[in-house]
């Protein structure tokens, strides 16, 4: 027998680059997160923004060198992404934002020239070279750093706005930025039904795995979007910090964990670990589906087979 | 065996680097983002907690000690799901989960 998915209330929109997504156990309700999960993009985008002049972060950059005090928004990202460093040995860097753009991501994705001239990739500076105090909300940046906090703020966005909604609304709620879903609340009969896949706009069974989830946060990194040539070579969004050039080895990666922010860190840094991602996911016990590039599929630490799966 | 000596040596060094880092999070850093995500693990219970601080009163640095260590993804790593997702078997499903 086959069901279809419960009835819920959904609200998507175009926000932080992505597709934002909200889902609420009461359609009723769904108005009302729409509009929660706006405000707290707009203001993420303000304060995150790499593309900006005017958000917080490129303001820090310009006083360089100097002790700033930030704001509550940058404050808690910063945390996660120092965090998510220091958990992944550097696998997942904050300080990737130069050497996205040496290799052409120095622009909002609809404005990077999709073909252009050879680049040659930079390492990331290093997120241990970032001063942060955590009781004072206190930054200092040295010169020459330019950070691109994208993937964790955006995942702790997801695990923050879901919180709130589901609290306000007194309902069940699932958060989706992209790739990165944050559960909280009560779930659906059924449970929440997920498409696993290679693109967040699929939404055609056969390119993917559907999955239950019913709580905590799943999180899908990958390369066949955000993608670009220079000098005739392809590159994407997902660079190797101790190098500057795009992770190669997995067409995406998917893991579940406690949060959408640990799964992200855990997809973000599998993507980046190439051959070595099935066992560093299983040391930690992070249910994971990743796909090679030439399709094959690998499930780990419990994931659901789909009778496809090399494990 | 002096290089064995060596490499040893450098290897144990390597692993309390790290352990001191990871404590250090633990003990210290477990800030903002920690206080935030366990609001949001309990559903919201611990609002009140991730609320912005005004400058002139930063976090109190007994913050961390608030919030239980055992809660998931608040520790020293990255905590895995406490329900891991199961194959469904509907014909639909409410989102999909991607590369954006």
């Amino acid at each position: 027998m086959t069901l279809a998915a419960a009835r819920v209330g959904r609200v998507a929109f175009p926000a932080i680059g992505t597709t934002a997504t909200v889902l609420v156990t009461e359609p009723a309700a769904a108005h009302a997160a729409g509009a929660m999960l706006r405000t707290d993009l707009t203001a993420l985008d303000l304060t995150c923004s790499r593309f900006r002049s005017d958000s917080e972060i490129r303001r820090l950059e310009l006083r360089a060198g100097h002790p700033v005090q930030v704001g509550a928004i940058l404050a808690g990202v910063l945390d996660a992404a120092l965090r998510a460093a220091a958990l992944t040995d550097g696998l997942v860097d904050p300080t990737v934002g130069r050497a996205m753009a040496a290799i052409g991501y120095d622009r909002d994705l609809a404005d990077v020239p999709p073909a252009g001239p050879a680049v040659t990739p930079e390492p990331a500076a290093g997120w241990w070279r970032i001063g942060w105090d955590p009781r004072t909300w206190e930054v200092l940046l040295p010169r020459g750093i330019t950070l691109d906090v994208g993937a964790t703020a955006k995942a702790l966005a997801a695990d923050r706005a879901a919180g709130r909604i589901a609290a306000a609304l007194g309902c069940g709620v699932v958060v989706g930025l992209g790739g990165d879903l944050a559960v909280a609340g009560p779930v659906p009969a059924g449970g929440w039904q997920v498409l696993v896949t290679d693109d967040h706009t699929t939404t055609d069974p056969v390119d993917g795995q559907g999955v239950v989830v019913s709580s905590g946060g799943l999180a899908t990194s990958g390369t066949v979007r955000r993608r670009w040539r220079r000098g005739g070579c392809g590159f994407h969004h997902i660079v190797d910090p101790r190098t500057g050039a795009p992770a190669t080895g997995w067409r995406t990666v998917s893991v579940a964990a406690a949060t959408c922010l640990d799964a992200n860190t855990a997809s973000t840094a599998a993507v980046v670990l190439r051959a070595a991602a099935p066992a560093w996911l299983a040391e930690r016990g992070l249910p994971a589906r990743l796909v090679a590039e030439d399709g094959t599929v690998h499930a780990v630490a419990g994931w659901p087979d789909d009778g496809t799966a090399v494990r | 065996v002096e290089h064995i000596r060596r490499s040893r040596l450098s290897a144990r060094d390597d692993g309390l680097r790290r352990a001191g880092r990871i404590t250090g999070w633990a003990t210290v850093g477990s800030g903002v983002a920690m206080v935030a995500i366990a609001s949001v693990l309990a559903g919201g219970q611990a609002q009140a907690a991730s609320d912005p601080q005004p400058p002139s009163a930063p976090a109190p640095s007994s913050a961390p000690n608030t919030t239980p260590k055992t809660t998931p993804g608040t520790g020293t790593g990255l905590q895995p799901p406490t329900t891991v997702p199961h194959a469904s078997h509907g014909r639909g499903s409410h989102i999909t989960s991607g590369s954006s």
